[in-house]
């Protein structure tokens, strides 16, 4: 009875420590604010091959299966983020110089126009899908907030995430240099 | 004593004789004080307080506004109030459910019930084990009770009485034809009352249960989209406000998108409830997972998609008007709907654009969409919450809007701190107003607004309560329960047959006695029904009647 009394608590207790699960709600502004972090999958344990394909916003049609064979880095923005106006001179500079297929999704845009709009702004030329439900196809990985960015290996298969912006070129370098070699 | 007092001071052979270490009458051990808090815990009269004081404590939980239900009102409430703002932030009574006060009440209302129902559970159960008491002594002594003399036999009695009581759904004493209790039956009914209390007090513990496996491992969210627009798609990243249980993770959202394809609402136009809605239903296309087939459905109020373990609930709508921002390059620099957040309910709407990629300056508007524009007494007004003659009126600013700070910003708000008011050739702040169609250029070659159109939105909550059954199990067990101890009467009674011989000659002698225990009742009915129904049937043996 003891122990039943006890677990009923430890049961309870739980639902007054919110917050311990890593899913933050909104809290008290009508955003989200997750801090960046990465999370590294190990390759035993990834997931099957990442099925995104969709109209980009030049209006071509580009399928990531089509990528394979070469490390893929896939950011789900929108001109909307602030966050993701932090990481995208990060990111137009990683995608020139970094030994990886660079490829946008966006979220939550009203409008086509105000994502050329924003890589007009920031020079952005790698191909960003249109289609926003395809951030399903990330299953477990699906983004906790925009920005997310994803690198896919060889394979197709989420091998890193980094939730939040990607604030240094440094560390996108060494998660892709890992990945590339297989690790 | 003396023995002890005879020694010297100090000296001590064994434990003293008073464990207590010296301490006064009225003081407390720790075991002591620990058995005197959990029965203080567990009394009925603390689970009471207890419940009382959750309910009361829940009533600011509807009457401020909370970030889970609606973070807009509540963003609202603290711009309206910045005094009380700080005070009820540290109260959690933005998020009353989560606070630490509240969950305190709720742990100890579970300790409180569980302590009470446990002990008392086995205390029935021994009861019901138990055999109805033995007849008392001077059955004349209870208050109802009532007597007759028969030429029937004593045993004849008993039985006759024994059969109609069992009848009756009475429980018997064993008859114990030796015993002191040989002359007498001894019957009890009313157990369902304590089963029913029992019950009540468990599914008040059910209901709890409920709730909590919702508020851990359930959600609940809310999202504005647009009527044709981009689809929903069912992520943490997709909501505009979200509150998750503490085991609700990231990967446990249901993978399902919806689109909303249309939007009908009918404005009643005259009477009393005239600009107010009538009805409105969203027509949504939906796919319960990645690549499944479309389906379609028509959310309503009150009317839910479920989606898997998610309801989809309609909640409000409002309008977008679709804003073209041409920047001095002539280049887009912000198009497309724009979500305005109303403040009344004439639909006066706020919202702000912001083009932080216009060049050769970031452009900001912050303003008020009229969905039926009047120039009423000075003063520009809605008339009519419908869109007939839709008007943007939104003052311009430029500059930094602060949107570069690495800070997350609300898209609702224009951050106006580092921005600079867009002047005209008079030094007077920019205002852009504009009917449907219209567009307006701006001062300094700093580019264009055009006003394109309105698009409307709808506003869905989207919850997965997976403990929901669970408290309707327990609302429904709590009313069984208190059915049971309200209406079942726990009852004793007693028969008792002796032979006479008195002055008008020999009889049997018979008492009848009735004990309610929950009191109150009215007996003599039951008490004269029992009577007739002992004297009047047949009592003896088939064989000596024919």
């Amino acid at each position: 009875m003891r122990r039943v009394v006890g677990a009923v608590v430890a049961l309870l207790a739980l639902t007054a420590l919110s917050g311990c699960s890593g899913l933050s709600g909104t809290d008290d502004v009508n955003y989200r604010t997750d801090g960046a972090g990465i999370v590294q999958v190990d390759p035993d344990d990834r997931a099957g091959p990442v099925d995104i394909a969709g109209t980009t916003l030049d209006g071509d049609e580009l399928d990531l299966a089509d990528l394979r064979g070469g490390v893929v880095v896939l950011n789900v923005w929108g001109s909307w983020c602030t966050p993701c106006r932090d990481e995208a001179p990060v990111l137009k500079l990683a995608s020139e110089e970094l030994d990886a297929e660079f490829v946008g999704l966006s979220f939550r845009e009203t409008s086509s126009d105000n994502a050329r709009s924003f890589e007009r702004e920031y020079g952005i030329e790698y191909p960003t899908i249109t289609d926003e439900e395809q951030v399903l196809e990330l299953g477990r990985f699906v983004p906790r907030t925009p920005p997310s960015t994803y690198v896919l290996d060889a394979e197709g298969r989420v091998a890193a995430v980094i939730t939040g912006a990607v604030t240094s070129s440094g560390t996108l370098e060494d998660v892709v240099t890992e990945v590339a070699d297989g690790g | 004593m003396a023995d002890v007092a005879s020694r010297p001071e100090g000296h001590v052979d064994g434990p003293p004789p008073d464990d207590g270490g010296g301490r006064r009458p009225g003081e407390l051990g720790v075991r002591e004080l620990g058995r005197w808090t959990w029965r203080q815990v567990t009394s009925m009269r603390t689970a009471l307080v207890l419940l009382l004081l959750l309910a009361l404590a829940a009533i600011p939980g509807s009457v401020i506004p909370q970030e889970n239900v609606d973070s807009l009102e509540v963003s609202r409430w603290k711009a309206d109030h910045p005094s009380l703002t700080p005070v009820y932030e540290r109260l959690g009574l933005f998020s009353v459910y989560d606070s630490p006060w509240f969950s305190a009440i709720y742990i100890l209302l579970m300790v409180s019930l569980v302590g009470c129902i446990v002990p008392r559970t086995f205390v029935y159960a021994r009861a019901l084990r138990a055999q109805p008491p033995a007849t008392p002594r001077n059955l004349a002594r209870l208050p109802d009770h009532t007597s007759y003399t028969t030429d029937l036999e004593p045993d004849a009695v008993l039985a006759r009485a024994r059969e109609v009581l069992g009848k009756r759904r009475y429980r018997l004493r064993v008859a114990e034809p030796d015993g002191p209790g040989a002359d007498s039956v001894s019957a009890e009914k009313g157990f369902v009352r304590e089963a029913g209390n029992l019950l009540f007090h468990v599914s008040v513990i059910v209901v709890l249960v409920g709730f909590a496996i919702g508020g851990l491992f359930g959600y609940q969210g809310g999202v504005i989209v647009l009527v044709n627009g981009q689809p929903f798609t069912n992520t943490a990243a997709s909501y505009d406000d979200l509150d998750p249980g503490s085991l609700f993770g990231a990967d446990d959202f249901d993978p399902f998108s919806f689109r909303v394809d249309d939007f009908d609402l009918e404005w009643l136009t005259e009477g009393s409830g005239a600009g107010t809605a009538r009805k409105f239903e969203a027509q949504i296309a939906y796919r319960e997972n990645p690549g499944d087939e479309e389906k379609s459905y028509d959310l309503r109020v009150n009317h839910p998609l479920s989606i898997g373990d998610t309801d989809v609930f309609l909640i409000g709508h409002g309008y977008a008007p679709v804003i073209t921002v041409r920047d001095g390059n002539g280049d887009i620099a912000y198009s497309g709907p724009t979500v305005f957040l109303p403040t009344d309910p004439s639909f006066q709407s706020l919202g702000v654009v912001k083009a932080p990629s216009a060049r050769p300056q970031q452009i900001g508007l912050e303003g008020i969409l009229y969905p039926t524009y009047f120039f009423v007494d000075g003063n520009p007004t809605t008339q009519f919450p419908a869109l007939g003659r839709p008007l943007i009126s939104m003052l311009a600013w430029t500059g930094d809007l602060g949107l570069d700070s690495g800070v997350p910003q609300s898209v609702y708000v224009l951050d106006t701190e580092t921005a600079t008011p867009l002047e005209d050739a008079d030094g007077k702040q920019v205002r852009v107003d504009l009917f449907e169609g219209e567009t307006e250029q701006l001062p300094g070659g700093l580019g264009s607004v055009t006003f394109e159109g309105v698009q409307p939105w709808v506003r869905v909550q989207i919850s997965q309560t997976p403990g929901k059954e669970i408290a309707l199990l327990g609302v429904v067990l709590a009313l069984i329960g208190l059915l049971g101890s309200l209406y079942v009467r726990p009852r004793r009674v007693w028969v008792r047959a002796r032979r006479v011989d008195g002055d008008h000659g020999s009889g049997t002698m018979v008492e009848v006695a009735l004990l309610d225990r929950s009191g109150g009742a009215d007996l003599t009915t039951v008490l004269d029904d029992l009577v007739a129904d002992l004297t009047s049937a047949p009592t003896a043996p088939a064989k000596e009647t024919s």
